[in-house]
């Protein structure tokens, strides 16, 4: 739900916006700023004013309102501390724009002007950077080199004319590591001045984040530079991303930016796909290259565009599989294969309400919906028409259906199969394999692996103890 | 004067002379048990009792053994049964002895009637040899009466000792054998652990190293339960040796684990008034004051020149000359009676200020002390609950939220092992401040009643088994 609430509430705060846009005529008003409640994916932004052009999808997210202002089109963002529902189940205190991490999608159309105010209500300085866009230096964002820092409390303005459609995000670029680590990124989608020019039936856009959040607790871990427990697309982890509702023969456009420390290969069931657009703009037509796993390095952005022709329920999701998991114990050893037996009941008497797990693997994990700690995730979880689906992460599915209406995101359920379309439990009994005379028989292998260091004798597996 | 009267009026100061010493010459048929029985019944709500028979309170013994031990009972058994006390009452009834015998020559109206009436002079100067056989027979049995108190007060305070050292070594007992079984449950952790190391071993999941640090724990926590079994003899037997217990009977029994913390504790207000009134040995040195002052003949020199006053009536009453022949025949009594001159009276003052200035000064420790262990109470209380009210069920805390994190398996099966074993840390500090507590409850009951050990007072190591007080 979009609220919209009164920018210029505190005379003081007047008195500080007044003072920080002072000198440039067109600001002597500043336009609200939105600002949204809801974590799930809003409708598409359909232009009334300015050019026209085909709206974006954002995941989990949401497109900031603009204004007119002559030929300017006026955007407010507030940077501020926000509470982002990142599934069902837990929240983070983050830091975003607008009531969200990450802020709302800007959208315009090359060769808009956009003016957007950006108000400081953290407790330290802050930047944007338009990451990837052509513009005056001193429009760039990054602090201490081509602009002062926003202090708290104070609004700064851009001013800069789209110069080439593509895919875009803003970030800040002061106190960076921290401020990105804490949630601070947006997407920023430019569209073609011809809204027929290089035109999808669907859109959807999506950022990749990761955060620190311990078990148990709310504020990301903002010092942790590579192990982070969560893997996000919009601040959002599965279960609680979107599905991506598409009409098949849908020409559908993905597009991913990049905000983690690493790269991430994103996968899709199902389809292929060609790469059409990367940081640089868009991929000439006849280069754009299939795959179906494009890998996005850290800071890159890239769309992917193909045709969803196959109707179904499709897995979409990072294909670092410790990504498509929530926070989980890395030190937890490994139980699988041994025997606890009586010691079950032993460690229960110390360890009140122990229950044996991961001596068998660890699916069980996302099926059994044990209690835990407050406010986190499963490691494995969802469910769906088949049972549990033990993910988590960067985990989310494309749901192809015929019949959707151009507009219709709104989710149809499971798939229903064709009959005889299911991978299915065989239930009869197999026939002896036929086998080579003088072949090892299968049931006797001696392939009794063991490593031996120079100079020592062969590891014997476990102690004596009595 | 008849001669009559003159007996009357004899008998009537000799009387006078017998009040003047508060009903000292009384004889008690108990050997002096009665005070002590009363004292002690008063002061622990327990009965003590000179075993005469040799038989003992076996029955009796048998009963209060029989249940696991209250306290109260242990006290009971120590009573009856401790043969130091035996012995403290054995030394009373040889004091009351010396008493009597002190008081059987010094029967003043045997000695006037017994003999046949003469002149007045005759009578008189009987009547006056007796007095003075009195006053001379005084002095003793003063010291026979001291020191039947003193016995008296000596075995009550070794009966409130026993009792104080009973009722901490009991809970000395109780916490060891309630810390053995601590450290059993906490072996089992370790012993778990050591066992899921062994499996994890097995499967190839844990080396030789992270095997041998389980294996070595649980090993180190079997010596630990050792030590604590041990431990338990010991208390067990040092309980045992103060309630006089050997072969069967020593193998009673004591509950598994120490009470519950009392929700409120004494108040500071009330405290240094019960110990005034009732500590033992300030009652010790009260009575060696009487007796000072009753040997001085009561100090204000009016009251000591006033028996003397009643010797001079009578003369007054006869010849003027009586007071020469009285004086001739005080020669044999002459240093006790003409000493009581001005250099007397200073004695008799310096020796009473003696008496008054220890009395002053046992008064002021016995405050002081009463304190000091109803702050060491206090504080251990404090201490104690702390750890009921807040390190224990923050320990459970602990372990449900690492449970919860194990349940989303975030931490290891190894954790909510090493987290029980703080747990059982934390519960076997919790087990010392529990005994602390109660050790510092004997203790300031023994401040305020008797039986304080200033040794032991704020180490809280087991006391000596002797009662200096």
């Amino acid at each position: 739900m979009l609220t919209r609430r009164a920018f210029v509430n505190a005379s003081s705060m007047s008195a500080v916006a007044v003072a920080a846009v002072s000198g440039r005529g067109q600001a002597a008003s500043i336009p609200e700023a939105a600002t949204m409640k809801e974590a799930g994916t809003q409708k598409p932004l359909v232009p009334h004013t300015g050019p026209d052009y085909n709206p974006i999808v954002t995941l989990n997210g949401w497109t900031a309102p603009w204004r007119m202002q002559g030929d300017w089109k006026e955007f407010h963002l507030v940077a501020e501390p926000v509470v982002r529902e990142i599934a069902p189940g837990m929240k983070a205190y983050l830091w975003g724009y607008n009531g969200q991490s990450p802020g709302p999608t800007i959208e315009a159309v090359e060769g808009d002007k956009v003016r957007i105010f950006v108000t400081n209500r953290l407790p330290e300085h802050t930047t944007i950077h338009w990451h990837g866009q052509r513009l005056p230096n001193g429009m760039d964002g990054v602090t201490g080199l081509t602009q002062p820092p926003i202090k708290p409390g104070q609004t700064f303005v851009y001013e800069f004319q789209l110069r080439r459609s593509g895919t875009f995000m803003y970030h800040p670029h002061a106190d960076e590591t921290l401020q990105m680590a804490m949630g601070m990124m947006g997407l920023f989608i430019v569209h073609p001045r011809d809204p027929k020019e290089r035109r999808v039936d669907r859109d959807f856009a999506f950022l990749l984040n990761a955060y620190d959040i311990e078990a148990g607790t709310y504020l990301p871990k903002v010092n942790t530079m590579l192990e982070f427990n969560l893997w996000t697309w919009n601040s959002r982890a599965y279960p609680g991303i979107d599905p991506f509702i598409v009409g098949k023969g849908d020409k559908v456009r993905m597009r991913v930016g990049n905000l983690t420390m690493t790269n991430h290969p994103i996968h899709i069931h199902g389809h292929e796909f060609h790469v059409t657009g990367t940081d640089g703009g868009y991929v000439p037509e006849g280069s754009a290259w299939p795959e179906v796993t494009v890998d996005i390095a850290v800071g890159q952005m890239r769309a992917f565009e193909f045709m969803a022709d196959e109707p179904g329920d499709w897995a979409v999701h990072c294909h670092k599989s410790h990504h498509t998991m929530n926070a989980m114990g890395h030190s937890v050893k490994t139980y699988i294969g041994a025997n606890l037996g009586n010691l079950q009941t032993k460690i229960a008497k110390v360890a009140k309400g122990y229950t044996a797990m991961g001596d068998k693997g660890m699916a069980e994990m996302g099926s059994m919906e044990m209690p835990m700690p407050d406010n986190t995730l499963p490691m494995m979880t969802g469910f769906a028409q088949f049972g549990a689906v033990e993910m988590g992460g960067m985990f989310s599915v494309m749901k192809v259906r015929e019949g959707l209406s151009a507009g219709d995101y709104k989710d149809p359920g499971w798939y229903k199969n064709p009959p005889g379309t299911v991978a299915y439990a065989f239930n009869g009994t197999l026939p002896e394999a036929v086998r080579a005379a003088g072949s090892p028989d299968a049931t006797h292998t001696k392939a009794d692996v063991r490593v031996v260091k120079p100079g020592s004798m062969p590891a014997k597996p476990g102690m004596q103890h009595d | 004067m008849s001669k009559i009267a003159k007996g009357i009026a004899v008998k009537s100061a000799l009387l006078t002379v017998c009040f003047g010493f508060a009903g000292c010459v009384s004889v008690s048929n108990d050997g002096g048990m009665g005070v002590v029985q009363s004292s002690v019944s008063t002061s622990l709500s327990a009965k003590v009792d000179k075993d005469e028979t040799g038989i003992g309170h076996r029955a009796a013994i048998h009963a209060l053994l029989k249940k696991s031990l209250s306290p109260e009972r242990a006290v009971q058994v120590a009573l009856f049964n401790n043969k130091g006390l035996q012995a403290a009452f054995n030394d009373l009834g040889v004091s009351e002895a010396q008493f009597v015998q002190a008081s059987q020559p010094t029967n003043p109206s045997l000695t006037v009637l017994g003999l046949t009436g003469g002149g007045a002079f005759d009578i008189e100067q009987r009547l006056t040899t007796s007095l003075l056989a009195l006053f001379l027979a005084q002095p003793r049995q003063e010291l026979a009466q001291a020191q039947i108190k003193a016995a008296q007060i000596k075995a009550i305070a070794t009966a409130l000792q026993l009792a104080a050292d009973t009722r901490a070594q009991y809970w000395r007992t109780v916490a060891a054998r309630e810390q053995y079984a601590t450290l059993v449950l906490t072996r089992g952790s370790a012993q778990t652990a050591a066992e899921l190391a062994q499996r994890l071993g097995q499967t190839g999941a844990l080396g030789k190293l992270d095997q041998a640090r389980e294996f070595a724990f649980h090993a180190e926590l079997s010596a630990r339960v050792q030590l604590a079994q041990t431990q338990v003899f010991l208390e067990h037997e040092r309980l045992a040796r103060l309630m006089g217990l050997w072969g069967k009977q020593a193998t009673f029994t004591v509950p598994m684990r120490l009470p519950a913390l009392p929700k409120k504790i004494r108040t500071e207000r009330v405290i240094e008034t019960d110990a005034i009134l009732h500590r033992v040995d300030l009652k010790l040195a009260r009575a060696t004051l009487d007796v000072v002052a009753r040997q001085y003949g009561l100090v204000q020199s009016t009251r000591l020149i006033s028996v003397f006053d009643f010797t001079g009536a009578q003369n007054n009453a006869g010849s003027s000359g009586a007071r020469t022949q009285l004086n001739g025949a005080e020669i044999n009594l002459s240093i006790p009676i003409y000493d009581f001159g001005s250099a007397r009276i200073r004695e008799a003052e310096q020796a009473y200020r003696a008496a008054a200035n220890r009395l002053a000064d046992k008064a002021i420790t016995i405050r002081s002390q009463v304190r000091e262990a109803f702050l060491g109470y206090r504080g251990a209380w404090s201490v104690a609950r702390t750890y009921q009210l807040q390190v224990l069920p923050l320990r459970k805390t602990i372990e449900e939220e690492q449970l919860l994190q194990y349940n989303g398996m975030l931490a290891d099966m190894f954790t909510l092992l090493v987290e029980a074993r703080a747990r059982l840390a934390s519960q076997s500090a919790a087990i010392d401040a529990k005994r602390d507590f109660w050790l510092a409850q004997e203790n300031l009951r023994a401040a305020t009643i008797g039986g304080f050990n200033a040794a032991s007072a704020t180490d809280g190591k087991a006391p000596a088994n002797d009662s200096t007080q």
